[in-house]
């Protein structure tokens, strides 16, 4: 008790010592489309259609999209039987040589058809940014360009390779035209359609209050910051896309609702494959955005979701990333602080011990000695620091399941719990967020992990995590319940007393400070700094030996 | 006069507080208040890492940057190199560091994270530094900071 209230005390008196933060985010101040209440819902997950019927009032216009002969010597070469006739029968159809061109040429509920083909979208990638003609609707904040909404609808290839922004000039922020647009690749893989960028634009697809929008069959790579991106948009479908090579993330929504990422791939991200930030305020009646049967591997970070509230995973591989899993309440201005209310089960998270941090690998991705656009992009360079070795990390969330998951062969620990104190998230100008000042303590809180496997693989053979639970010991109500290890071995843990079990769960409030100290120096972390590159006191960059 | 008088009084009764808080060895206007300790981080056995607890014993306010205020020295006076953050847990910037924001929004970055920090008189900011330990390294016993020197408790 004495612990708790001097932590409590130095907690507060630290958020005292720093000042406020001021707006500051590689894009603007955005807006959940159903507010944080949960009630008063609008919007629904948008539903497929068929591209083949052709254009009718019910099905929406078809726009088809190909690349001239290239498109028909992919089609000849890729596909077979009725799949190669119907991509000939709409070649014959064809208007249009670019998919940003079959987007400003949509209206709402139109279907673009993209042949096989790669698109590297030329007219775009001369667009310069900021764009001149777009003057007083972007701010400069060192080397970001944060453009306005109406920047991104008025000049939008200035930042993105392809831009679906459908709020019309109003102040509502909802979707006028270009809603319910259907982007699909009509090959018979993902990657017989490439859309591919040069890393020059921050963001392959961006849909912008794009509600409705659906994205599928396709494969997309190398851009500079996300190459599926939506933001603010109620209603979104990601469906059978392969997103690798990103210099951050594969697949990124801000601020959306009513989402499905379904059957996606996504590998290479120097930040996550996947990332649901500030997810859909569901308060845990409700979860707003699904993600299913995905594969993210090879990533910095599989899954991640800064206030990744209102998100179930369920039955998707995380596997051979630097960590597996993380969502957190430690970057200023989400809204939807502190994160809460995401439901993670029957996946499968395991051998996430790829150690992006090497010396090696420090040197190689060291932008002052090489430049961004000479990377080769099939090389990961991390532009966060995560614990190698770790499963599913919960940095400061609340009211999450992990439930019936298996979580093997991560070297460090299966699944970790860590306290981030309210100050350390700053503020959320929005005013979206529950930042209550007097309570810096504000998680981690009613976290339960249930019925998870624990170092064993499906075909139940024995893959140990270097350690299975890891908490600080903060909070309250978090439990453990039903967790088993190989041959329904206890699991362990770094708690000495033992982990509190369900539903009752527990916490000592702060932290155990020797156990949060030990995170800290890596918070340090620079890449470009020797010394920082590996900082003393941290050990999340040294590959842990494998567990026996 | 009177306020003059008082204002003194209270540096003395600062400077005492300080004294009493760490048995000396402590100059400038920053102290240790509480015990700082030294633990070896579990899984590193040739690291160290310091977490403690500093207070501005100054009446004027003391802006700390991590990076370049702090250093660690052995005995010799010699600099050991190190790291140190105004935090007693992990935080992390929504910027990487290769993708810089403006210099005021860096800075702004920097304080909510704890790679800096300001401290008004009396304020206090839990500081956590680490250093190597290995065979041939240096053994430091004590920090500077803006202007301070402060101990390192042996282990």
């Amino acid at each position: 008790m004495r612990r708790t209230s001097l932590a409590l005390a130095t907690l507060a008196l630290g958020a005292l010592a720093l000042p406020g933060l001021a707006p500051a985010h590689p894009e603007r101040h955005s807006y959940y489309p159903n507010g944080t209440s949960g009630e008063n819902l609008s919007g629904s997950v948008p539903k497929y259609r068929s591209s083949y019927k052709p254009s009718s009032k019910k099905l929406g216009k078809r726009l088809v999209v190909c690349k001239g002969s290239a498109s028909r010597k992919r089609i000849h070469a890729r596909l077979k039987g009725k799949q190669e006739r119907r991509n000939l029968a709409l070649l014959k159809k064809c208007k249009y040589h670019d998919i940003q061109h079959a987007v400003n040429k949509a209206q709402n509920n139109a279907r673009i058809l993209v042949l096989p083909g790669v698109y590297e979208e030329k007219p775009s990638g001369a667009e310069p940014n900021p764009d001149p003609k777009c003057e007083g609707k972007y701010r400069v904040e060192g080397e970001n360009v944060i453009g306005s909404y109406e920047y991104h609808r008025e000049c939008p290839n200035s930042q993105n390779l392809i831009a679906i922004a459908g709020d019309g000039p109003d102040a509502d922020r909802k979707c006028d035209d270009k809603c319910n647009i259907q982007i699909e690749g009509t090959g018979r893989k993902a990657k017989d359609v490439l859309i591919k960028g040069e890393r020059s634009k921050l963001n392959l697809i961006r849909a912008d209050r794009a509600d409705g929008i659906y994205l599928r069959n396709f494969m997309v790579e190398l851009s500079d910051f996300n190459n599926i991106y939506a933001l603010e948009t109620n209603g979104f479908v990601f469906d059978r896309i392969v997103s690798r090579y990103s210099r951050e993330y594969g697949f990124l929504t801000f601020s959306s609702d009513n989402g499905l990422y379904t059957d996606l791939v996504a590998h290479g991200s120097g930040d996550s494959g996947i990332y649901p930030g500030s997810g859909p305020e569901g308060r845990c009646k409700r979860y707003g955005i699904e993600i299913r049967n995905s594969d993210s591997y090879e990533n910095t970070i599989g899954y991640s979701g800064t206030a990744g509230n209102g998100i179930w995973a369920h039955d998707n591989k995380f596997h051979h990333n630097g960590t597996g899993m993380t969502t957190d309440s430690f970057a200023a201005n989400h809204p939807g602080m502190p994160q809460d209310c995401a439901k993670f089960e029957k996946n499968q998270i395991y051998s996430n011990n790829e150690n992006y941090f090497t010396e090696e690998r420090d040197e190689y991705c060291d932008i002052s000695k090489r430049a961004v656009k000479d990377r080769d992009p099939k090389i990961v360079c991390p532009t966060f620091q995560v614990p190698v070795g770790t499963g599913i990390g919960i940095f400061g969330g609340n009211g999450n399941i992990i439930r019936d998951n298996y979580i093997y062969d991560n070297w460090r620990d299966g699944a970790k719990l860590v306290t981030i104190p309210a100050f350390l998230r700053g503020d959320d100008p929005t005013g979206q967020s529950d930042n209550d000042p007097a309570n810096q303590l504000d998680n981690p809180i009613d976290n339960a992990y249930t019925d998870n496997k624990m170092g064993y693989r499906p075909d139940g053979t024995r893959a140990p995590n270097g350690n299975d639970f890891w908490w600080d010991e903060g909070g309250r109500g978090n439990c453990w319940g039903g967790n088993l290890g190989s041959d329904g071995a206890p699991v362990s843990s770094n708690v000495l007393g033992g982990l509190p079990g369900c539903p009752r769960g527990g916490g000592l409030g702060a932290p155990n400070p020797a156990k949060s100290a030990s995170q800290a120096t890596c918070a340090t972390w620079d890449p470009q700094d020797e010394l920082l590159r590996d900082p003393p006191g941290c050990d999340w960059f040294t590959t842990p030996p494998k567990p026996r | 006069m009177r306020m003059l008088g008082a204002a003194v009084l209270t540096t003395l009764a600062l400077a005492l507080v300080a004294c009493g808080a760490d048995g000396g060895n402590t100059s400038g206007s920053l102290a240790w208040t509480g015990d700082p300790r030294v633990v070896t981080p579990q899984g590193l056995p040739e690291d160290r890492t310091l977490t403690g607890k500093l207070r501005n014993d100054s009446l004027k306010k003391v802006d700390l940057r991590s990076a370049r205020d702090v250093k660690v020295l052995d005995e010799d006076g010699n600099s050991v190199p190190a790291t140190a953050i105004f935090t007693d847990t992990f935080a992390r910037s929504i910027y990487p560091p290769a993708r810089g924001p403006s210099r005021d929004t860096r800075r702004s970055e920097e304080n909510r994270i704890g790679l800096r920090a300001s401290l008004q008189p009396g304020g206090t900011t839990p500081i956590t530094v680490s250093w190597r330990a290995g065979p041939g390294a240096s053994e430091p016993v004590r920090i500077e900071i803006a202007g301070s020197s402060l101990a390192i408790p042996r282990r």
